[in-house]
């Protein structure tokens, strides 16, 4: 075989264009033959060292494009801090409803207002994308629930005890300690049947697909056709945070970007499934 | 821009749709590294890969869009911010010295071929680049590059790529890199 041969064979080797058999005949080619391999090895320096060139010039275009305006990297820390801070005390209040629900009927207070003012006085980072139409919703359907974030600050490998001082911190934190069993009407509804979300003994998942669908966009969920509240449960595992929704005693997987109508994944795993439970009896108490 | 608008753009090769996209998703997907243990320099450079990652794709003859194309790169990003975190995860504890003198042999070979790259003419570094990075068909080059064919096209990728060749074979044997 001639050179001009041996390079379009090459060429074609390092662009896939072969057939298995004809790849299979030029390694075994290379291998038999050193000024070959070190042919191929040549080429394939070549072909990576451009694509490499190409990868960086286009980095490089991207990285000039200016960027301010488009996130403001000082409010979003700011606001993430303050979230962060609030959530905590969101997250407790949210519990101690649920323990209410059962118990005796939600009043409102003073200290529920205030919490939901200091929540809507958050500095929320502007907004620059098109809004996207939250789906129309029929006069006979009830209406899309927004649900707000609960955040529940557990790290991994992280002991339950530390994370009880964590939300007895909280508490501590605030002058209202008499009044935070009342605190209910920030994370659920007040008409709310007893039993819709009292979890019932026996099975861990449900045997038939959800009637809820979900959207997820914006670092928000919205819940569709659904009969009452969720918890929406951020859990962080190998260094990923993942969402799960407790809908009526199940836990439902979320997909963090959904900005198409979805039906949310039923968590299965009943590793997954007891941790969440383990953290929600934690909050629970 | 429509998402179709928008890949048809980037089939043609248009830079700008890049970063039309570049600034339309960039909070999103920068929110998203920085919730997940990673600086704002990291998203930075994990949404530029993940750019260039979704320019690739489109690219290919059979590529479908089967969602939103900001659902598709925010999971492109997520993937590429996952192996990250793994990667970084796996550096503790090896022998970094190792890794980096392996890597410095082909560092410096890659640096003399961009060196080489650089003092080609403007057309060869497109005509290369765009076949060999973009997965520009000869056609898609001849029409973007404004030469009469495809054929042009393949004639001017052997001359260019030809005359690379011939430039670090030259630099190689004066720096004794070949064995």
């Amino acid at each position: 075989m001639d050179n001009q041969n041996y390079s379009n064979l090459i060429e074609a080797y390092l662009n896939n264009q072969l057939s298995e058999t004809e790849r299979l005949d030029f390694e075994h080619l290379c291998m038999q033959d050193p000024i070959l391999n070190s042919e191929l090895k040549f080429q394939q320096d070549i072909i990576h060292a451009i694509q490499e060139y190409r990868k960086a010039e286009l980095k490089q275009r991207l990285a000039l494009i200016p960027t301010e305006g488009l996130i403001s990297s000082y409010s979003y820390l700011k606001s993430t801090l303050v979230v962060l801070g609030l959530s905590g005390i969101l997250i407790t209040s949210g519990i101690f409803t649920y323990q209410n629900f059962i118990d005796k009927p939600i009043l409102l207070n003073s200290t529920s207002k205030k919490l939901s003012q200091l929540i809507s006085e958050l500095p929320l980072p502007v907004e620059e994308e098109e809004v996207i139409p939250v789906v129309e919703v029929e006069s006979n359907q009830p209406p899309i629930e927004e649900i707000v974030e609960s955040y529940i600050p557990v790290q991994n490998g992280e002991d339950y005890s530390s994370v009880t001082q964590k939300v007895a911190n909280v508490f501590s934190n605030l002058n209202h300690h008499e009044d935070l069993s009342k605190m209910g009407d920030v994370l659920f509804n007040e008409n709310l049947e007893k039993d819709s979300i009292h979890p019932s003994e026996g099975e861990l998942f449900p045997s038939a697909e959800p009637d809820i669908k979900y959207q997820y966009y914006n670092d928000r969920l919205f819940l569709h056709n659904n009969k009452s509240r969720g918890t929406l449960i951020p859990f962080e595992k190998n260094g990923l945070t993942r969402y799960y929704l407790l809908y009526e005693e199940y836990y439902y997987e979320i997909n963090d970007n959904q900005e198409e109508i979805a039906t949310p994944k039923v968590v299965k795993d009943v590793d997954v499934i007891l941790e969440l439970k383990k953290l929600q009896e934690l909050y629970g108490r | 821009m429509k998402d179709k608008e928008l890949i048809t753009q980037i089939k043609k090769g248009d830079e700008k749709a890049l970063d039309y996209i570049y600034r339309k998703n960039f909070k999103s997907i920068i929110k998203m590294v920085l919730n997940n243990k990673g600086t704002e320099d990291e998203a930075q450079d994990i949404y530029q890969d993940a750019l260039i990652v979704l320019w690739q794709k489109v690219q290919k003859d059979d590529f479908v869009l089967t969602s939103k194309l900001s659902t598709y790169l925010y999971a492109i990003c997520k993937n590429l911010w996952l192996k990250e975190l793994e990667r970084k995860s796996r550096l503790v504890g090896t022998e970094k010295d190792e890794v980096e003198f392996i890597n410095l042999e082909q560092k410096e070979r890659i640096k003399i071929i961009h060196d080489c790259i650089d003092s080609l003419g403007d057309t060869c570094k497109k005509v290369l680049t765009y076949y060999y990075f973009d997965g520009m068909s000869m056609l898609e080059i001849a029409k973007k590059l404004g030469f009469a064919n495809a054929d042009t096209a393949k004639t001017k990728k052997y001359k260019c790529k030809k005359e690379l060749d011939s430039l670090i074979k030259s630099k190689y044997k004066a720096t004794d890199f070949l064995d």
